[in-house]
């Protein structure tokens, strides 16, 4: 037996100390290192069928799908892929134990492919031996280090060059060989320099680049000028609870407010975020201290790093929030970043206005195309000279009085624009359209204004101030500088909700069911691990739940498709020998199982073909069906026509 | 359009001939990169792509500083490369020919005409590109492609590996050479196994060079076209499986004989008798008697034998190669000096060997077999008329079939009615194994035909 199969004593080891030293793993790497370094020396013999090394195989995928939740979930310093790689060298040490102490010393291929596993006899598969690719992962773990440690690409070169030693060409000699393998370490380290150095200088210059060469990263496209129905789907995106009264109804929860209106769709001109000071895991939003007496919890699972926080106009502080950083740009929008995970945070707000930077020249900005049909339009109003909260209010009974919702877009003049053509023909569109009519009107009319999107906060659910917000309460509006303070200007008409809500699907309430289960088990967890990881599980659990479905369907039908073979139409086999036995008197009594009927008679024989066809009748999967049943079928056929020849005599 | 292509719709050909050089590229490809890089070096590449991935960024890990390690390593490989010399030249011995299946070895003499030794060098033969034409890959229908998916069956990529390895007629392993002196002479044994049947071409060798870090070869190709043909697979056949129609119990010997078949002296006439031949009636006697009158013929001591073997299938593949093998069976074990198997019906044509006594013609049969190839586009009709038109210096016939349809059964039919002892060997897919065949056209000879299941053909001869 030789154990060792293509790899050299410390191989393994060294990488495995090195990976130790290098994440802290030390202890673990030490006793790993003995463990499979040791199993050329040791003589036990651990001989597994393929079958158990398969389920070994398994245990070390399943580890590592554990560790790669765990890494994407938990550990938010670095990216989920890096932790697993620092976890593969404990990850795969089932598979890589059973493989060093098994008499073979290597693997066979459907240890690792699953789809291989279906191959009947696997014996003439390929063997690989997992040692040297094993030993490359543990020195790759152990380069998932921050710090800079040049011992790092010291050792590593000297194991490559300690592999490359047993593979060199014989053609050239000792001292060729060396200096070939300086130049390249010489090489590699300029390289690697080089290559840390690009990229430290391209982080610092790439957003300028990005800046000045887009003028706003920041966009966002919106349907308008689209023909066609528009429908939102009716998932729960996150719940709201109303901490504190007086309720104003509908809360607006804002994403995102933008300058810049061009080609049917709003940028954020110039958009600079600034990072905010967090004291603790709150977050002041506005620069001050202070606090405002309105309260807001948002119940939101961020599946990504970086996410918009939804807050009301106004909000003065983030409570509760486990964020690594929380900027704001000149607009109020407020990003987070290192939120995988977060499963609510509070928001304390002003009611109706906001403190945020003044106005800039983006806030009056009206695209040319769009300036005639609005200078009319605020004539024919005659906004032009009028204060600005009666050009609000003119404003909100134009769009009431002479506009309706509808989700159905359509375009009348293909010569105008769409904004043009809502505003002059079809007079009806969805919030895209009103929130963009009225921020251009405005600014027509010399107010400040900016076009914001985010949710409204309508359907209430269960009491206690909890409502829920579907992907359909998306929503979007204006934000006017009156008298010196932001504040909503939404001027779609009240009844787009209702409108919005008549394409529900049926199957509705049984989503919401899911997602009530999903939200209660979070509020149950919320003190536990980590309240982030139900959403996963339950996902997981739902789809092992469908695995065991389909199995167990399959079962069932192959258990019938023998059932069908078994019986082939015909009567059941013991029937001709239950006829015949009730004619001469020792018939089957009502209600008596086969079992106890041939035990009543005390024939043995019969006993032995009744234990012959239970597992035929009862677990049909284990058996060679047909040819067992035609078995049996002959063998009862040859009792009967014994008993008959000696019933005879 | 082709007439070979017909089954495929105009989409699928515009489909196969946009991918199919991608296909070619990617094979081409990997072809090149197995032979330019060693184990080591492939290992190398493999561990290079995983820590440019997972090092990608450098502030994340220090992964990015083994990839630099790594490709300094591969770069520096090229980059000495070109530095040292193969000066050699190679002469190639073959066998005459070989068996599909088999392993075998063969020599290739290397010489080394320069001042020095020439030191790790690896032989690689550089055999005919087995890469199929946009007709051969459209026209071809791979064994089971009704029951792959839609996509598959319009990509064709399975199609195209399939092909690829059905046209690959043998698999030589490179061997590392025993270092050559100056001036020296050595003699390598290259490894090589038959894959499939019909002629193989060598087009050259190549030497490989490996860099002194042992990553990636350089690599010297000589001319040296040659061809080796590999003959069918063969099976051992029972030894109570005679051929139809032999004669016994001859009293004469090999000198009575003057030709094969039935001799044209005959020795008498007599009466007609129920089950005579009516090939055998002697027309003039009848019309001056007005009652049959029956030729008797000198019995001679071998009797001729057709094989027929039914080519007429829309693809090559397991059935198809099974029987060819069973084909090539028979002629390689009948010679026992009573009869001779020396017409064959293959295709559309019939070849006849009557060389006198001996095997000579069993090495020309099988390399007919060798190089046969199915008629997807023509009808069976053909080889029936064929059959027909010979029949007369017939004595018995062994049919192999790839089906049992009204024609093949008209053939078998046509050669029961004219009193010729007939054996059919129908080779039929393991799916259709079962199904019930009508025996009426074997007439008052039902056991003359034998199914058997293609994969299992070897198993089936032995248990007859």
């Amino acid at each position: 037996m030789n154990r060792s199969s293509g790899w050299m004593p410390g191989w393994i080891g060294a990488p495995l100390l090195l990976w130790g030293w290098q994440t802290g793993f030390g202890g673990v790497a030490i006793v790993l290192a003995v463990l499979l370094e040791g199993s050329r020396w040791v003589r036990f013999d651990w001989r597994l069928e393929p079958r158990l090394v398969h389920r070994w195989a398994d245990f070390s995928a399943l580890l590592m799908l554990l560790s790669l939740m765990y890494n994407y979930k938990i550990n938010n310093i670095e990216s989920p892929v890096i932790g697993l790689l620092r976890h593969l060298p404990m990850v795969l040490l089932p598979l890589m134990v059973v493989t060093a102490y098994g008499s073979e010393g290597r693997c066979r291929l459907d240890t690792l492919l699953v789809s291989l596993r279906k191959i009947k006899d696997g014996s003439g598969l390929r063997q690989i031996s997992l040692a040297l690719p094993y030993a490359g992962i543990c020195l790759a773990a152990a380069g998932c280090s921050r710090f800079s440690n040049p011992w790092y690409f010291v050792l590593a070169t000297l194991w490559v060059a300690w592999v490359l030693w047993s593979v060199r060409s014989r053609r050239y000699g000792v001292l060729i060989w060396c200096c070939c393998l300086l130049i390249s370490a010489g090489g590699g380290w300029a390289l690697h320099t080089g290559l840390h150095h690009l990229q430290s200088w391209l982080t610092l210059a790439a957003p300028e680049w990005l800046s000045d060469w887009m003028q706003v990263p920041d966009r966002r496209r919106s349907a308008i000028g689209d023909v066609g129905q528009l429908k939102l789907s009716d998932r729960i995106v996150f719940r709201v609870r109303q901490v504190t009264l007086p309720w104003q109804y509908p809360l607006l929860l804002r994403d995102a407010s933008y300058s810049y209106y061009v080609d049917n769709g709003w940028q954020a001109a110039l958009s600079r975020y600034v990072p905010l000071n967090p004291v603790g895991q709150s977050w002041s939003v506005d620069g001050s201290a202070g606090s405002a007496a309105n309260i807001v919890q948002v119940y939101k699972s961020f599946s990504a790093d970086v996410g918009w926080l939804p807050l009301p106009l106004g909000t003065v502080r983030v409570d509760d929030l486990s964020a690594r950083q929380v900027e704001r740009d000149q607009y109020g929008t407020v990003k987070a970043s290192g939120v995988a995970g977060v499963g609510s945070y509070t928001a304390r707000y002003e009611l109706g206005e906001s403190l945020e930077p003044p106005p800039g020249k983006w806030d009056l900005h009206i695209p040319k195309e769009e300036q005639a049909v609005l200078a009319r339009v605020v004539e024919e109003l005659g906004l032009g000279s009028r204060p600005p909260m009666e050009v609000l209010t003119g404003l909100s009974r134009f769009f009431q009085e002479r506009f309706k919702y509808s989700t159905w877009l359509t375009r009348e003049d293909e010569g105008q624009t769409a904004l043009s053509d809502f505003l002059l023909k079809t007079r009806s569109g969805h919030c895209e359209y009103f929130a963009t009519a009225t921020t251009l009107l405005l600014r027509q009319a010399g107010i400040p204004s900016r076009y914001a999107v985010g949710y409204s906060v309508q359907e209430e659910q269960g009491g206690q101030n909890m409502f829920i917000v579907r992907a359909r309460h998306a929503h979007a509006w204006s934000v006017a500088y009156v008298d010196g303070a932001w504040r909503n200007v939404d001027n779609t008409p009240p009844d787009w909700s209702a409108v919005e809500e008549q394409g529900a699907a049926f199957w509705v309430p049984l989503l919401d069911l899911w997602s009530d289960g999903l939200f209660f088990l979070q509020q149950y967890f919320e003190h536990g691990v980590s309240v982030a990881w139900v959403p996963e599980l339950s996902w997981l659990a739902l789809l092992f739940g469908l695995i065991l479905v389909r199995k167990h369907l399959l079962r069932l039908r192959r258990v019938r498709r023998h059932a069908v073979v078994s019986v082939e139409g015909e009567q059941p086999p013991f029937a001709r020998i239950e006829h015949y036995l009730a004619g001469i008197g020792k018939g089957r009594h009502p209600g008596e199982t086969l079992q106890s009927w041939t035990e009543r008679i005390q024939d043995p024989q019969l006993v032995l073909l009744m234990q012959m066809y239970y597992p035929l009748k009862y677990d049909p999967c284990q058996f060679n069906n047909t040819i067992d049943f035609n078995n049996l079928l002959h063998d009862l056929d040859i009792w009967l026509f014994d008993i008959k020849k000696n019933y005879k005599k | 359009m082709k007439s070979s292509i017909k089954h495929r719709s105009r989409f699928e050909c515009l489909l196969g001939a946009w991918l199919l050089p991608g296909f070619r590229r990617f094979y081409s490809l990997n072809w090149r990169f197995y032979r330019r890089h060693t184990p080591a070096g492939r290992g190398l590449l493999l561990a290079m792509l995983a820590t440019a991935i997972l090092g990608v960024d450098t502030d994340q890990a220090l992964v990015y500083q083994l990839f630099s390690l790594l490709a300094a390593l591969w770069a520096l490989a090229w980059v000495m490369l070109p530095f040292g010399r193969v000066q050699v030249g190679v002469r190639r011995i073959l066998p005459p020919f070989v068996c599909a299946g088999e392993s075998f070895s063969y020599v290739i003499q290397v010489d080394n005409p320069g001042p020095g030794w020439q030191k790790d060098l690896r032989l690689l033969e550089d055999l005919e590109d087995p890469r199929p034409s946009y007709v051969e890959f459209m026209a071809a229908r791979e064994p089971g492609e009704a029951l792959r998916n839609g996509f598959d069956r319009r990509v064709g990529y399975h199609r195209f590996v399939w092909l690829m390895r059905s046209r690959e007629r043998l698999r030589c392993q490179e061997t590392l050479l025993d270092p050559v002196p100056p001036g020296g002479r050595i003699r390598a044994v290259m490894n090589a196994t038959a894959r499939q049947r019909g002629p193989a071409h060598f087009v050259g060798v190549t030497v490989a060079r490996p860099d002194p870090l042992g990553l990636i070869r350089a690599l010297v190709r000589i001319p040296r076209p040659q061809t080796l043909l590999v003959l069918p697979k063969t099976y051992p056949l029972p030894a109570r499986l005679q051929l139809p129609g032999v004669r016994q119990h001859q009293v004469g010997g090999e000198s009575m004989a003057y030709s094969v078949g039935d001799a044209a002296e005959f020795v008498s006439l007599r009466d007609y008798r129920e089950g005579d031949s009516p090939r055998h009636i002697h027309w003039p006697s009848w019309a001056k008697t007005g009652k049959p009158v029956i030729r008797e013929f000198r019995e001679e001591y071998f009797t001729r034998h057709a094989l027929i073997l039914d080519t007429f299938c829309p693809f090559g593949g397991e059935v198809f190669e099974e029987a060819v093998s069973l084909a090539a069976s028979f002629a390689a074990v009948t010679d026992d000096g009573e009869a001779l198997l020396d017409l064959l019906f293959v295709s559309n044509q019939a070849h006849c060997f009557t060389m006198g006594r001996g095997v000579s013609q069993s090495r020309q049969i099988q390399e007919i077999l060798a190089a046969v190839f199915p008629l997807p586009d023509q009808p069976f009709a053909q080889l029936t008329a064929l059959v027909m038109h010979h029949v007369a210096a017939v004595s018995g016939v062994l049919v192999i079939l790839l089906a049992w349809d009204g024609p093949r059964q008209e053939l078998v039919r046509g050669l029961t009615q004219l009193g010729i002892p007939v054996r059919v060997m129908l080779v039929v897919p393991e799916e259709a194994s079962g199904s019930p065949v009508d025996l009426e056209p074997l007439g008052e000879h039902p056991e003359g035909l034998i199914q058997l299941v293609a994969g299992r053909v070897a198993a089936g001869l032995a248990s007859l």
